[in-house]
């Protein structure tokens, strides 16, 4: 299996809906994982029962090797969660969850706790329910840091914060953290924020991952062909690999996975007045894919 | 994190502890401005409402904090197994609830004279039988158990609140008339209890269960998951509950309990067992080896049947229109025949009717009277009137009169009614307020001008330690105090009242006192010791036996000279039979597991013997073949 974290064809319904079919992702110690999706294509609902918090209908979940069930929590104190909204007990102040959560991780680095306090500017006296939601993330962050974890699961924890605080979480920290060995996976829909973050990408669409792979190779081999032709074009261009496709008279523009010089002798076999071919940005891929 | 987890529940519950903290101060203040009735009033709400109002509040709130921030999805993410969770959840808040129900009752001790008021609280009469204790600590227990429970399934803690509330009530009334449909009887505190602890258990599992199993985030589907658990487990509780009705041993602890057993003389031989079990009076007849009911009854008090004569009298529960369950007295001969009703408390043309019966009832030597009393609380003089009634046994001559007692002693039993019939001895009892007996006092009424004469205070041990002599003449007893503090097995004769001390030491530690069949000689074990009396010479002898245990079961055989006793020897326990002067004749292995007490009756040389939690086992003393009677 190799990996620190391993998914096989997890599979989760919510009444009729099924949210996720036959999902299966492995994670590589130190690799910075970015999983990117609309809302509700089941990122949450992935994260939730990596950790446990809700149980899989179907599939496995394998922490360093070691099969988890339902019910063990021992993988838990090697990773650390911060989830979407930032949930805590909002009468307790930030000292005493910090001291609550202390009692449940054996690596608890308290000096790494005060020390982001610190520089977060946090009052260890404060109520979390008097926090903003920036703050509360700054905190989680504080919880997940001084549990010292091996692997950082992320479910979209900036959405809705300012840019600032965000460019702080991102560039500071994560970085920081990926710098040092620590496995991220981040679940976000925010595209952007985890390009040049991320090592490996991930796109999630109707519960299954339809993308999953290095995000430097993806980048290389994912295109937007702009083809024109002298004459109206009426029938769409059928070529394997096309991910979109819009044809405006004379011309057609596609976005081609993977991108190889088989497919670009059989686009050139159309005879095109121009062919133009051109890298996309993150944003643009996740758009072409999602 | 066990201490965190603590501490989170306390701080989390702060405004309940702080209410109940404020109540026992207003308790306090009550009780020492001497305003009695009101302090009673306010304690009975207490124990009524708060108590378990607190219970399903506090029970209630068990995951409220997590619905309501979404915390639980933070916590499960946890390295901390979700059964192990729940526990320490439940322990956290069970220990608020104990923390109040200490603060009560250490209020209580702590007042001497709240205490006194408190024991006249009375329970709402429909349920006196099972609510007697379980108000106080099993019902609070049961809500927050339930409360708990199902605390995991919504996030709306009013919800929960009455939701639990209304379960615990349909469940308990259920239960009431369950029995009531089995076991032709309510007066089940016992079973009441164990049902109780059914209920929660069957609650802690479905919610366990359903905590570690199902998905938090699903309503439906919680609910429906815990659903089936619960109904599942309660189905097997009811169950087992039917079963230890059936056997009685699950839901009393013992399937029959004999120190209310009372053997008959028949000639030369000692013929008839008599006991009281769960179905009713139980004969043994050593002559054919055979256990026979005599009736069909359910006899669950300790107001035992009296016998003389061929005349049996006895209880049996029957519903008041308003009052609940009262006791009928009733009559039947030892042979099982002519059972009827004497005293009809249950029906309106019956001159008795609504009356409540209290303490034992005892026929006359000649078995053609009996004496029984009747009790009323006066809530004004708060005064407990006793009416102490006579009458021949074919209903003629019924007579009556009143006497009053102050309202701390909580039981009346009758001990002993002597052969002249103008006077009876009473045993009065106080009771702490965990029903515990905390003094007995035994009284002489005389019953032609009804005054009253302190015989015995502080007499050591319930009412089954008093034994009466087999004619009736004297009464053998033990008690402390005055005037050197020491503790004294006495004789009373009851024709003189002249009090005879037989034994005294600082600490007596009586354990059984049995009566040679012609009353020459009683036999006692205090503390390792057996002792016997002979009375007409008025010397005492230790019966040394190595290794005696003062538990174990002892009786004097048909001659009145040899004595059965059983002693443990290097793991395993012997029957003994010692003859003339104590001398062992015979040693008899026991080849069941004793654990607990064991009482003992010697017959015609026959043997009784009832381990605590076992059967009834005859011994033949000369086959030395044992067989399970009953």
């Amino acid at each position: 299996m190799s990996g620190i974290l391993a998914l096989k064809n997890l599979s989760k319904s919510f009444g009729r809906k099924k949210v996720l079919e036959g999902f299966s992702l492995t994670l590589k110690k130190g690799q910075v994982y970015g999983l990117l999706g609309k809302n509700g294509e089941g990122k949450t609902t992935l994260i939730r029962m990596i950790m446990g918090v809700i149980p899989p209908d179907e599939g496995e979940i394998f922490y360093k090797d070691n099969k988890i069930h339902f019910r063990d929590d021992s993988y838990k104190r090697e990773i650390g969660f911060i989830a979407e909204e930032s949930i805590f007990y909002s009468w307790m102040s930030i000292k005493e969850l910090l001291k609550f959560n202390a009692s449940f991780y054996p690596k608890w680095n308290a000096p790494k706790a005060n020390e982001y306090l610190e520089k977060f500017s946090l009052d260890p006296k404060t109520r979390i329910r008097n926090l903003s939601r920036g703050m509360k993330l700054k905190l989680g962050l504080i919880v997940t840091l001084a549990s010292e974890p091996e692997l950082l699961i992320l479910d979209d924890p900036t959405s809705g914060l300012d840019v600032p605080t965000r460019h702080d979480f991102l560039k500071e920290i994560i970085k920081e953290l990926s710098e040092t060995g620590t496995t991220i996976l981040f679940s976000t829909h925010i595209v952007h924020e985890i390009e040049g973050i991320i090592d490996n990408l991930g796109i999630l669409k109707f519960g299954r991952l339809i993308l999953d792979e290095n995000f430097h190779d993806l980048k290389n081999s994912v295109k937007r062909v702009l083809l024109t032709s002298n004459d109206p074009i009426e029938d769409k261009i059928k070529i394997e690999g096309i991910i979109t496709q819009n044809i405006n008279g004379t011309q057609c523009e596609m976005v081609v996975y993977p991108w190889t010089e088989e497919k670009k002798k059989e686009i050139e076999a159309l005879n095109p007045a121009s062919l133009e071919v051109k890298p996309l940005n993150l944003e643009e891929i996740f758009i072409s894919f999602a | 994190m066990v201490l965190r987890i603590l501490l989170k529940e306390w701080r989390e519950n702060i405004l309940i502890i702080s209410m109940a903290v404020i109540l026992m101060l207003a308790l306090i203040v009550l009780s020492l401005s001497n305003l009695k009735e009101l302090t009673l009033n306010f304690s009975g709400m207490f124990l009524i409402f708060f108590l378990p109002f607190a219970a399903l509040l506090i029970g209630s709130s068990g995951f409220y904090s997590e619905h309501k921030d979404k915390a639980w999805i933070y916590l499960f993410s946890r390295p901390i197994r979700k059964e192990v969770l729940w526990i320490l959840k439940f322990i956290s808040l069970l220990s608020i609830l104990l923390f109040i129900f200490l603060l009560f009752f250490a209020v209580r001790q702590l007042l001497p004279g709240l205490n006194e008021i408190l024991d006249n609280f009375a329970f709402p009469q429909e349920f006196r039988g099972i609510l007697s204790f379980s108000m106080y600590f099993v019902i609070p227990l049961i809500a927050f158990t339930i409360s708990f429970s199902i605390s995991i399934l919504y996030d709306k803690q009013f919800i929960i609140f009455f939701a639990s509330g209304l379960i615990g009530t349909v469940l308990m009334v259920i239960y009431r008339y369950y029995l009531e449909f089995v076991g032709r009887t309510y007066y089940y505190s016992g079973s009441f209890r164990i049902f109780a602890l059914f209920i929660a258990l069957s609650f802690i599992l479905a919610s366990i269960l359903t905590f570690v199993r199902s998905d938090f985030s699903r309503m439906g589907k919680k609910i429906f998951t815990f659903s089936k658990f619960v109904v599942l487990f309660l189905v097997a509780s009811l169950a087992l509950s039917t079963i230890g009705i059936a056997k009685g041993d699950l839901l009393t602890g013992s399937k029959d309990f004999f120190p209310f057993s009372s053997t008959k003389y028949e000639g030369d031989m000692y013929t008839y067992a008599y006991h009281r079990g769960r179905g009713g009076i139980i004969k043994y007849d050593s002559e054919s080896d055979r256990v026979e009911t005599l009736n069909e009854t359910s006899l669950h008090t300790r107001s035992q049947f009296s016998i003389s004569g061929e005349k049996i009298v006895f209880f049996k529960y029957a519903k008041h229109k308003s009052k609940g369950w009262l006791r009928n007295l009733w009559i039947i001969n030892t042979d099982g025949t002519e059972e009827k009703p004497l005293i009809r408390v249950d029906k309106p043309d019956s001159p008795f009717y609504s009356l409540e019966i209290w303490g034992g009832s005892l026929l006359s030597q000649d078995a053609k009277r009996v004496i029984f009393l009747t009790y009323v609380f006066d809530r004004e003089t708060r005064k407990k009137i006793i009416t102490v009634w006579r009458m021949n046994i074919d209903g003629s001559e019924i007579k009556k009169k009143t006497i009053e007692f102050p309202a701390h002693y909580s039981d009346f039993e009758v001990v002993a009614w002597p052969e002249t019939g103008n006077h009876v001895i009473l045993m009065l009892q106080m009771k702490s307020p965990s029903f515990k007996p905390i003094a007995n006092t035994v009284v002489n009424v005389n019953l032609e001008n009804m005054t009253q004469r302190i015989l015995f205070e502080n007499v050591i041990g319930e009412i089954y330690r008093i034994k009466v002599s087999p004619a009736h003449d004297y009464l053998a007893l033990s008690s402390r105090g005055d005037p050197d503090g020491k503790e004294k097995l006495f004789l009373l004769d009851l024709k003189t009242l002249e009090k005879k001390i037989v034994f005294e030491a600082d600490v007596l530690k009586l354990w059984e006192l049995k009566w040679s069949r012609d009353g020459k000689k009683i036999l006692f074990s205090r503390t390792n010791e057996l002792w016997t009396y002979f009375l007409p010479e008025g010397r005492l002898q230790k019966i040394s036996q190595r290794n005696y245990r003062h538990e174990v079961g002892f009786d004097w055989l048909a001659d009145n000279t040899r004595l059965v006793l059983m002693v443990p020897e290097y793991g395993e326990y012997h029957l003994r039979v010692l003859g003339e002067d104590f001398k062992e004749e015979k040693r008899i292995k026991i080849p069941y597991p004793v654990e607990g007490p064991v009482f003992a009756w010697g017959l015609n040389n026959r043997v009784l013997l009832k381990f605590r939690m076992g059967p009834l086992w005859r011994l033949d003393l000369e086959t030395e073949k044992w067989k399970k009677v009953y």
